[in-house]
């Protein structure tokens, strides 16, 4: 990171002072900044192991093997809480995470208020206002694989793999769409404060366990891959499973102040 | 020092460029005149289109790059002994594809893989079969420098293109200097190949709201094409992948040809196992002028093509798409096959052919010049 951010700043200030004197312009140098930045790092794990596409093969606590191939969600709306109850909403947050895209595990929200937040809150998907064909922002990309153009609507999350137990064809599909499949989370802060000041970007370390899609704390909302393998549009099965990782997928484990 | 980066940076970059204007002023004579700026073009994308891949900061797309880009589309001089330009293999008639199961380079080499349709292009955030250019600029070096297609050094080719009457004139309205770059070659190419928009089909006008473009068996063939069968609803399951008006997802997939790969496919660009036999998912718009199909050209009709999906295909096979694995129209959700009846079948390409553009296929705009 401090390479990256210096070394223009290496490079435009000997060039800046070099043709100050060839072309007599002035400049002026801003007031102390107001905002500043932030970075989030998603982890995607499956339980206790990091997660590891198409190679690794995983176990549900029932027993039933699967491995991954595709892991994709929208996370959007992003919202910081200070320990006074304002809130910061970001605007235009609309960022794509990707399993397989190393580069969208890690975030950085520019231009945010000074000052010490306290709580994080997100969507998984797309706010009712923005699912539809014209909005595109971000990593709202129609081409991202998360688009149903034929209904005109963002997908919430993709998971697709294989599992022994899987019924026909051996195969998982779980495309996470529709009406009302939005979820809203805000994952336990604890005793972390992210630190948002001039010169500093604070990294929010918050792990994705891709486990909870299939687990529960209610019986009923397992998912038996022998019976629910493949979850499309209009499934009964897909608020059951948003529901599932809404309340377990994401844990933040620490805040680096840097 | 609290400036900061970003306002510095800026800051620099802009003085940099007055700077360049100072000297412009003092020593820059051309003999052919003061140099024009070539003319900014507007792409129009087709309302039931989502928006294109930004275009690369620097390669603008203009009036003269796209007409330079166009010359150089049909340039048989790029290739070593003068007998291919794109256009060989990519005729505007067959919907920028040659009717040829694989590509044809220069003395009678054949290539592995099947020429591609060029359509749409500025939508596709990677290129070529198996993903080798994430740009239409980086793309265009590959089949000129191919040895099985135009097999020259593309350094060869901006030579003989310097030592013409025209080329140089050309460059210099597109980029602002006679002096022929290997860069401005391709960034031309590229900016001629964005331009290649096809959106009326009669699938477009249905789209954009004229619900007597098809009819209503074809109608019957788009609901099949979208649908994720689950017992209940029928489908065939194309539009998990080929999706929405471009008909593609973007993405990179093992559709069950094979039990084993005779091209890697993606596994080639990654060197990763588990990307072995993944080919890229092609848009189908135009589908009915670009047989033969697949990667290979391996199907000659598209009843073979419906008929690979339905009943055909390798479920063995390594890292194959799992959507192709787990749906079926089995009542009962326990077919290994797709189960489409003939009938369901014809429907659907009785749908695909409404994705031809007669107007694309005949638009003088990219015809030879």
């Amino acid at each position: 990171m401090s390479l990256f951010r210096f070394t223009p700043l290496l490079v435009a200030l000997p060039l800046t002072t070099v043709l100050f004197t060839g072309c007599g312009k002035k400049t002026v140098e801003p007031d102390a900044p107001t905002t500043s930045s932030f970075a989030i790092e998603l982890e995607p794990v499956v339980g206790a192991t990091d997660l590891e596409l198409n190679t690794q093969t995983y176990t549900k606590a029932d027993g039933q093997a699967f491995t991954v191939s595709k892991f994709k969600f929208l996370f959007t709306n992003l919202k910081l809480t200070k320990a006074d109850g304002t809130v910061y909403a970001v605007p235009d947050s609309y960022y794509l995470f990707d399993a397989a895209t190393p580069a969208s595990t890690h975030l950085v929200i520019e231009k945010v208020p000074v000052g010490d937040y306290t709580g994080l809150s997100f969507v998984v998907g797309v706010d009712d206002a923005h699912n539809n064909a014209t909005f595109t922002s971000g990593g709202l990309n129609h081409s991202n694989d998360l688009y149903w153009d034929w209904s005109s609507e963002y997908v919430c999350l993709k998971m697709a793999g294989t599992s022994p137990q899987a019924g026909t064809g051996r195969a998982l599909t779980f495309d996470i769409g529709g009406a009302g499949v939005a979820r809203t989370v805000a994952p336990a802060f604890g005793p972390n404060v992210l630190p948002v000041k001039d010169g500093h970007v604070p990294e929010i370390h918050m792990s994705i366990d891709l486990l909870s899609l299939f687990e529960s704390t209610t019986p009923t909302k397992n998912i038996n891959f022998a019976t629910t393998y493949s979850v499309e549009s209009g499934s009964a099965w897909a608020p059951v499973i948003a529901d599932n990782y809404a309340a377990r997928m994401f844990t933040v484990e620490h805040v680096h102040a840097n | 020092m609290p400036l900061r980066t970003k306002a510095t940076f800026a800051a620099g970059v802009g003085l940099l460029l007055s700077l360049a204007g100072c000297k412009h002023d003092a020593d820059t004579v051309d003999p052919d005149g003061p140099v024009v700026a070539p003319t900014a073009y507007n792409l129009v994308v087709p309302t039931n289109f989502p928006p294109p891949q930004a275009v690369p900061a620097d390669n603008p797309t203009t009036v003269e790059g796209i007409a330079l880009g166009r010359q150089l589309f049909y340039e048989k001089g790029l290739s070593i002994n003068s007998t291919v330009a794109c256009a060989s293999c990519h005729r505007q008639e067959l919907a920028f594809t040659d009717g040829l199961a694989r590509a044809q380079g220069v003395n009678g080499a054949q290539s592995p893989r099947s020429a591609m349709s060029l359509a749409n292009l500025a939508w596709e955030p990677k290129l070529t079969w198996d993903g080798a250019a994430s740009s239409l600029e980086t793309q265009a070096r590959i089949p000129i420098q191919n040895p099985v297609e135009m097999h020259q050094l593309l350094a060869d080719g901006v030579a003989r293109l310097q030592a013409t009457t025209t080329y140089p004139a050309l460059f210099r309205k597109a980029f602002g200097s006679s002096t022929i770059t290997e860069d401005n070659t391709l960034k031309a190419l590229a900016q001629f190949e964005r331009t290649l928009v096809s959106s009326n089909s009669r699938y477009d006008r249905f789209r954009r709201g004229d619900r007597t473009a098809l009819s209503t068996y074809e109608q019957q063939g788009l609901v099949l094409f979208t649908t994720h069968p689950n017992g209940t609803l029928r489908g065939g399951n194309c539009g998990d992948c080929h999706s929405g008006d471009l008909q593609t997802n973007h993405t990179f997939s093992n559709n069950g040809l094979d039990r084993t790969f005779a091209d890697l496919g993606l596994g080639s660009q990654t060197s990763r196992p588990t990307d072995n036999g993944k080919f890229r998912v092609p848009s189908l718009r135009n589908i009915a002028l670009t047989a033969p199909y697949m990667h290979d050209g391996r199907f000659a009709t598209l009843d073979d093509v419906v008929s690979h999906y339905n009943e055909h295909v390798i479920l063995n096979s390594p890292n194959i798409d799992p959507l192709l694995l787990n749906t079926t129209n089995d009542p009962r959700q326990q077919s290994f096959t797709l189960d489409l009846t003939t009938t369901e079948k014809a429907q659907i390409v009785a749908f695909l052919r409404t994705l031809t553009d007669s107007t694309f296929i005949k638009d003088p705009r990219f015809a030879k010049p």
